[in-house]
C-alpha cells in the first residue's frame, strides 16, 4: 500500500513538472508572438521604422532559405533554381511548389 | 487601437471569406506541416513524452522548432528553465514578423489581433505577408493560414505519438519524399514574388551575408533574427540617407 502512494505521489510530481513545464513554453511563445504587434501599436512609426518594417519581411525569407542553400548538396541548390525559374514563369506558388518538390526527388535519385 | 486604419485606400476587413482564402492558401504546406508533426510526435514518446503531454504542447506552444529542440532537455529531470529560455530565444523571431504584419493588425479590435497571432508560423506568416503586400486587405487570412497549419501540426502529432513505430519507417523520413524541400520550394516561390526592382538586391545581400553568419556561428534559429533585422536596419539607414 505505502509503495502504490509513493508512486501515485512521484506520477503526481511528474505530471505537475510536465505541466508547469508545458505552460512555462506556451507562455513564452505567446509573448513572442504578441511583443511585435504590441510594440508597434504603441510607437507611431516614423518614416525611418516604416522604411524598417518594409524590408524585415524580404529580408526575413532570404534569412530562412539561406542555411537549406548553403548547406544543400548540388540536387537541393538545383532544384532551388528550378523552383525559382517556375516562380518567375508561372508566378504560381503551388506550381512552384511541385516543381521544386518533383526536381528535388528527381535530382536527388540521379545526382 | 481599434481606430479605423485604412489600408490602400480601404478600411482592413476580417472575413469568414478572408478566413477561408488563408486556410485554403495553405493547403498544400499541410502534407508537409503533417509529416515534421510525426517526427515531432514520434521522436517524443522516444524521448520520453505521453501523447496526452506531445499533443498538449503542439496546441498551446504551437512552434515546431522549438518543440523538437526541447527534447534534448527532456528525461527524467525537467529543465524548466533551460527549456523555457531555449523555447523563448528559439522562437524571438516571431517579434519581428508580428511587427512586419502591422498594416493589416493595428486596423483590427484588439481581440481578433491578439488571437490571430497566436496562431502565426512560419509559414503562415509568409504567405500572409504575400497577401497584404499585394494589396489583400482582409486580415483573417493570417488566422486562417494559421489554423490550417495548426490543425495539421496537432493532428499529426498525436498520430505520430500514438502510433510512432508503426508508422515510422513510412513517413518519419519527409527528406525520403522531397518533403523536407517544400519550405524552401515556398520561400523562394515567395521571395520572387517579393522582388521589385534592382534596389532590393543590396537589401536582400546585406540580409543573406548576416543570415549565413548568424547560421554559422549561433546556435538554434538566431539566424533569422539576424538576417531580418540586418536588412531590415540597412533599409532604414538606407531610407534615412
Amino acid at each position: 500500500m505505502g509503495a502504490d502512494l509513493e508512486e501515485a505521489a512521484a506520477f503526481a510530481a511528474r505530471n505537475s513538472d510536465v505541466l508547469l513545464v508545458l505552460l512555462g513554453m506556451a507562455a513564452v511563445t505567446y509573448l513572442t508572438r504578441a511583443a511585435g504587434l504590441y510594440l508597434i501599436c504603441r510607437v507611431s512609426p516614423t518614416p525611418r521604422v516604416e522604411a524598417f518594417l518594409r524590408h524585415v519581411p524580404a529580408s526575413i525569407l532570404v534569412a530562412i532559405v539561406i542555411p537549406s542553400l548553403a548547406q544543400g548538396s548540388l540536387a537541393e541548390r538545383s532544384a532551388a533554381g528550378i523552383t525559382a525559374l517556375v516562380a518567375i514563369l508561372t508566378r504560381n506558388l503551388i506550381a512552384a511548389l511541385v516543381g521544386g518538390v518533383l526536381s528535388v526527388v528527381v535530382l536527388r535519385a540521379i545526382l | 487601437m481599434s481606430r479605423q486604419v485604412h489600408f490602400a485606400g480601404q478600411p482592413v476587413i476580417f472575413t469568414l471569406s478572408g478566413l477561408r482564402r488563408g486556410f485554403q492558401s495553405c493547403l498544400p504546406l499541410g502534407l508537409s506541416v503533417f509529416a515534421y508533426g510525426l517526427v515531432f510526435g514520434i521522436l517524443a514518446v522516444q524521448a520520453g513524452m505521453g501523447v496526452v503531454q506531445a499533443g498538449a504542447m503542439s496546441l498551446t506552444t504551437f512552434a515546431g522548432a522549438s518543440q523538437l529542440m526541447v527534447l534534448e532537455f527532456w528525461g527524467p529531470v525537467l529543465p524548466f528553465l533551460g527549456i523555457v529560455l531555449t523555447t523563448f530565444v528559439v522562437n524571438l523571431r516571431h517579434v519581428l514578423m508580428g511587427a512586419a504584419l502591422r498594416d493589416w493588425l493595428v486596423g483590427l479590435p484588439a481581440w481578433k489581433a491578439y488571437g490571430s497571432v497566436f496562431f502565426m508560423t512560419d509559414e503562415s506568416w509568409a504567405l500572409s505577408i504575400q497577401e497584404m503586400g499585394s494589396g489583400g486587405r482582409d486580415a483573417a487570412f493570417l488566422l486562417g493560414s494559421g489554423l490550417c497549419i495548426y490543425l495539421f501540426w496537432f493532428s499529426a502529432t498525436l498520430l505520430g505519438a500514438s502510433s510512432g513505430f508503426f508508422l515510422g519507417t513510412a513517413m518519419s523520413n519527409p527528406a525520403a519524399w522531397g518533403l523536407d524541400f517544400a519550405f524552401t520550394a515556398v520561400f523562394i516561390s515567395l521571395l520572387i514574388f517579393f522582388w521589385k526592382g534592382r534596389s532590393d538586391l543590396p537589401v536582400w545581400l546585406i540580409a543573406g551575408s548576416f543570415a549565413w553568419g548568424g547560421w554559422m556561428v549561433l546556435p538554434g534559429k538566431w539566424y533569422i533574427l539576424c538576417g531580418g533585422l540586418a536588412g531590415g536596419l540597412y533599409g532604414a539607414w538606407r531610407h534615412g540617407r
